[in-house]
């Protein structure tokens, strides 16, 4: 069995005389999976093996940023998320305190806020789990894995690739009110097909994630195709929101 | 269900007035009314064995036959069905909190085979381990009980008492099916031969997921019930190498899955083991030894990673020893002391490191008896916590019984304390969203004195009892309300509350008859009284105890051949309403008022019995198909009637 493989042979005898010696931490540490740092983390654009293919590994936990990727530069950067109305309004750009049963949505209050930053250039932005394209569209596959997809994004050409769209309530920027369903939200245009590739449910907290597990197609401005499965929405140490996607561009 | 209580109440007047058609039960039969008695040995309340009507201190035995009749799988099943003033609640992510007469579990302290538990969620044990498959009792004592057990017993202990082998050899095997495909496969198979004899019990359980709240058009506290599934085994060794030295060995391995989330599986473990030896040296001197190994691993099963992560282990080492000198024929003085070694590795500690700490008793009891009717116990303790520098606490307690024909009144005093964990300690983790828990490392001990009188009356085949119990407690161990840091983020702490008060009444009725015919009755009503006062401090407010409580059961039992009879069961519990100011968890944090509502659930149980090996049972639990319009912490954990089927099997006495 494996847990007798896991039995030092004199541990136990050990950990009887350690009664009052002392020493002893515990028995059958060998069940376990070695626990791994997120420190030793390779955060950005990972090459793999086959030419095209990267495994994208970033820290997605704060709900105050916004990172945008690049993917013909294969870049990253972060842009806060404004709280507050510093110039001009731009006629959109809100946070808005909601109290949610469920589906149903009770605006509480709003506030105007300054205009999300973003970068000259960029393809996907994620915030936490939420995805926004810059002017992409975005179709979810029947695959669960990269590695099975046809050779060329061409068979799924005549499919419904959707774009994204503005939403009042989606994109958390503070969760603090949890226990009482009133969370704060940024206005924000999401791909809502993407977004999906995560979905959380904090109905009984702390929220429950549940992966798709599903590989995605994005259609990005210029035409090219970039193939996108989230592997996990939290590291190998357990931490949710550090984020490992295995990428395929160009597909 | 006016209607339904006063036809209870009519009935158990009209037994309790016609006894001419009763008869008292004396003999030993297997059978509902003969199966509770005050001739019963118990342990708990002095550390002495002692007849269940001699034992200076009130206890509460729930007995093997209660055990089998109420089909409970694990010990909060047993206990909310058994006890009125037992209330389990949820806390956050739906871990389980006993509420007993007003003391949170974390003030209750639980005991196998008077070995304490290693592991705690939100400062209660895991109650899925302790499975009802092979236990003998459990005892009961109300009340502080610090000068005997130490840290913990602030409220009272919970002893349970685990079954060994008596016969050369038996196997019992049950199962059990409900709704939400709950599933319950038990075996107990014990060995005995001349001075050698084990016992062996293995439990699986399962229960699927399932939603209470589904249209979230209310303010449910929780909406997802989680399932899972366990596993308990465990093994108990006896031998006899003299009729004066008893050696008992003993190991056990816990599992269990909870299905909280998609793709992360929490897992929990246990892994026990103990050695002991009870030695009589003399007719009059009595000496226990005994080694306890308790580590209890909390892992979370990263099912995209296909990864196991260990990240909470509680190890628990201990050393005791206790040694009784009986005086004057029926004197006992009992003197002993413990030690441990508590290990903690949370990833609740920031720093990331591991934490011990070591403590130490020393312990002293004189059981008096002054004449025929009265008995004195007096008894003091002394522990150390290396952790806690100079915060090593004495504690002390005195009782009295009083004897006169078949009244017997108790009166006494008794001191409890609960150190601080260090978890309380040392633990800073985000709780969840921007939340974080922080302990205080300048945390004090609670310290509680309890005050308490009971009276009890049997007579021929019925039993009364009443009991009333005050406790002070100081230093009260709580989370506070929540703060923000300086760094703008939220945080609740552990805090020292100033005073708290709990006064609790306890009044319980039992008769038992066995009419022409054969038909054997038995009734038992246990009401339970508590009232808390709190300050609250700037302390997180809690579900407090339900004002009024009260169990019922009433057993008919009928062996119609000498290969089938039944005995028809109908338990209920009825608990009152309670109001308590809460917070809104959300900044700016501001009170709001809470009513739970008052609620009652009764079983009815059929068991038929097929020759002497084997049980039928079917059981609707819920039989009037309550469900809370809300589902609080403290609300029912039922969508209406639940439907069981059950089977054990002696296969020994087939």
């Amino acid at each position: 069995m494996p847990v007798l493989r896991h039995i030092h042979r004199n541990t136990l005898a050990l950990c009887l005389a350690s009664l009052v010696l002392a020493g002893c931490n515990g028995i059958f540490d060998g069940i376990y999976d070695e626990p791994v740092r997120d420190e030793a983390l390779q955060l950005g654009f990972n090459p793999a093996a086959e030419e095209g293919r990267y495994t994208l590994v970033m820290d997605a936990r704060n709900y105050d940023e916004w990172i945008y990727m690049d993917l013909h530069r294969l870049t990253l950067e972060k842009y806060d998320i404004p709280t507050t109305l510093t110039g001009e309004w731009d006629g959109k750009s809100v946070w808005a305190r909601y109290n949610v049963q469920g589906s149903r949505y009770t605006l509480l209050e709003e506030r105007q806020v300054d205009t999300q930053p973003e970068p000259e250039e960029w393809d996907l932005a994620i915030h936490h789990f939420d995805v926004r394209t810059n002017g992409g569209q975005v179709l979810q596959t029947g695959y669960t894995s990269v590695d099975d997809l046809p050779e060329s994004s061409v068979s799924f050409a005549s499919e419904g690739f959707r774009p994204d769209e503005r939403t009042s309530h989606q994109c958390i920027v503070d969760f603090s009110g949890m226990f009482d369903y009133n969370i704060w939200y940024q206005a924000s245009p999401v791909n809502l097909v993407l977004s999906d590739w995560v979905r959380m449910d904090f109905s009984t907290p702390p929220p429950k994630y549940e992966a798709s597990r599903r590989v995605y197609l994005l259609r990005m401005q210029d035409g090219t195709v970039a193939a996108l499965h989230m592997k996990s929405y939290m590291s190998e140490a357990g931490t949710k929101g550090i984020l490992t996607i295995d990428v395929k561009y160009p597909y | 269900m006016k209607r339904f209580l006063s036809t209870f109440s009519l009935l158990l007047l009209l037994w309790s007035l016609s006894p001419g058609v009763c008869r008292a039960e004396t003999s030993e039969a297997d059978s509902v009314a003969s199966d509770h008695s005050m001739w019963e040995v118990v342990v708990t309340a002095t550390r002495t064995r002692k007849l269940l009507k001699d034992t200076p201190i009130l206890t509460r035995v729930v007995n093997r036959k209660d055990i089998e009749m109420a089909d409970a799988t694990d010990l909060r099943d047993l206990l909310q069905q058994e006890l009125p003033g037992v209330e389990f609640t949820y806390s956050m992510n739906q871990k389980l909190n006993m509420n007993m007469s007003g003391f949170a579990g974390q003030s209750v302290l639980i005991l196998v085979d008077g070995e304490r538990l290693a592991g705690e969620t939100m400062e209660n044990v895991d109650f899925s381990r302790i499975d009802m498959n092979n236990v003998e009792r459990i005892e009961i004592v109300r009340g502080a009980q610090s000068a005997l057990y130490g840290a913990g017993a602030v409220g009272g202990v919970i002893n349970i008492i685990t079954r060994g082998a008596s016969r050369p050899w038996s196997l019992n095997l049950n199962g059990r099916l409900a709704d939400h495909r709950e599933q319950r496969y038990g075996g107990v198979l014990g060995l005995s031969k001349g001075r050698v004899g084990n016992m062996l019990d293995v439990q699986y359980t399962s229960v699927d997921n399932y939603t209470v709240c589904m249209d979230y058009a209310d303010e449910c506290q929780f909406r997802n019930v989680y399932g899972g599934r366990t596993w308990n085994v465990k093994d108990k060794f006896t031998y006899r190498p003299t009729d004066a030295l008893r050696l008992t060995a003993r190991a056990g391995y816990y599992f269990k899955e909870l299905t909280t989330d998609a793709d992360v599986y929490e897992r929990f473990r246990d892994f026990s083991g103990g050695l002991r030896a009870e030695w009589d040296i003399t007719g009059k001197d009595h000496l226990e030894v005994s080694m306890s190994y308790d580590q209890y691993d909390k892992s979370d099963l990263l099912r995209l990673w296909e990864r196991d992560v260990m990240d909470y282990r509680n190890l628990q080492m201990s050393v005791r020893t206790m040694y009784n000198r009986t005086f004057r024929q029926k004197d006992i003085l009992t003197v002993g002391g413990d030690y441990m070694r508590d290990y903690l590795h949370t990833y609740q500690f920031s720093d990331g490191k591991e934490r011990v700490q070591y403590t130490g008793d020393l312990f002293a009891q004189y059981d008096c008896f002054l004449g025929k009717r009265w008995e004195l116990i007096g008894a003091g303790r002394w522990d150390y916590f290396s952790d806690a520098k100079g915060a090593s606490q004495l504690t002390g307690k005195l009782a009295a019984r009083y004897t006169f024909d078949s009244f017997i009144l108790r009166a006494g005093y008794a001191g409890g304390f609960r150190a601080p964990t260090l978890k309380e300690k040392y633990s800073y983790f985000n709780m969840v969203g921007d939340i974080y828990v922080k302990g205080n490392e300048a945390l004090e001990a609670e310290r509680s004195h309890n005050f308490n009188l009971s009276a009890e009356y049997s007579w021929q085949n019925y039993n009364f009892s009443a009991s009333a119990s005050y406790n002070t407690i100081a230093n009260r161990i709580t989370s506070s309300a929540p703060r923000q840091g300086t760094m703008g983020e939220y945080y609740v702490q552990y805090i020292n509350l100033p005073r708290a008060r709990v006064l609790g009444v306890e009044l319980l009725a039992l008769g038992q008859w066995t009419l022409q015919g054969g038909h054997k009755l038995r009734a038992r009503a246990n009401y339970v009284y508590t009232r808390e006062w709190v300050s609250q401090g700037g302390a997180t407010p809690y579900c407090p105890a339900r004002p009024h409580s009260f169990n019922l059961r009433m057993d008919w039992d009928k062996q119609w051949t000498s290969f089938y009879g039944t005995t028809l069961s109908v338990l209920g519990r009825v608990l009152s309403a309670v109001d308590y100011e809460t917070i809104q968890m959300d900044y700016p944090f501001t009170p709001r008022q809470v009513h739970n509502p008052a609620y009652t659930i009764w079983k009815v149980q059929l068991q038929n019995r097929l020759g002497k090996g084997v049980r039928f049972n079917i059981a609707v639990d819920n039989v009037f198909n309550y469900s809370p319009e809300v589902y609080y912490f403290n609300s029912p954990v039922t969508l209406g009637i639940n439907l069981m089927a059950g089977i054990s099997v002696d296969v020994d006495r087939l």
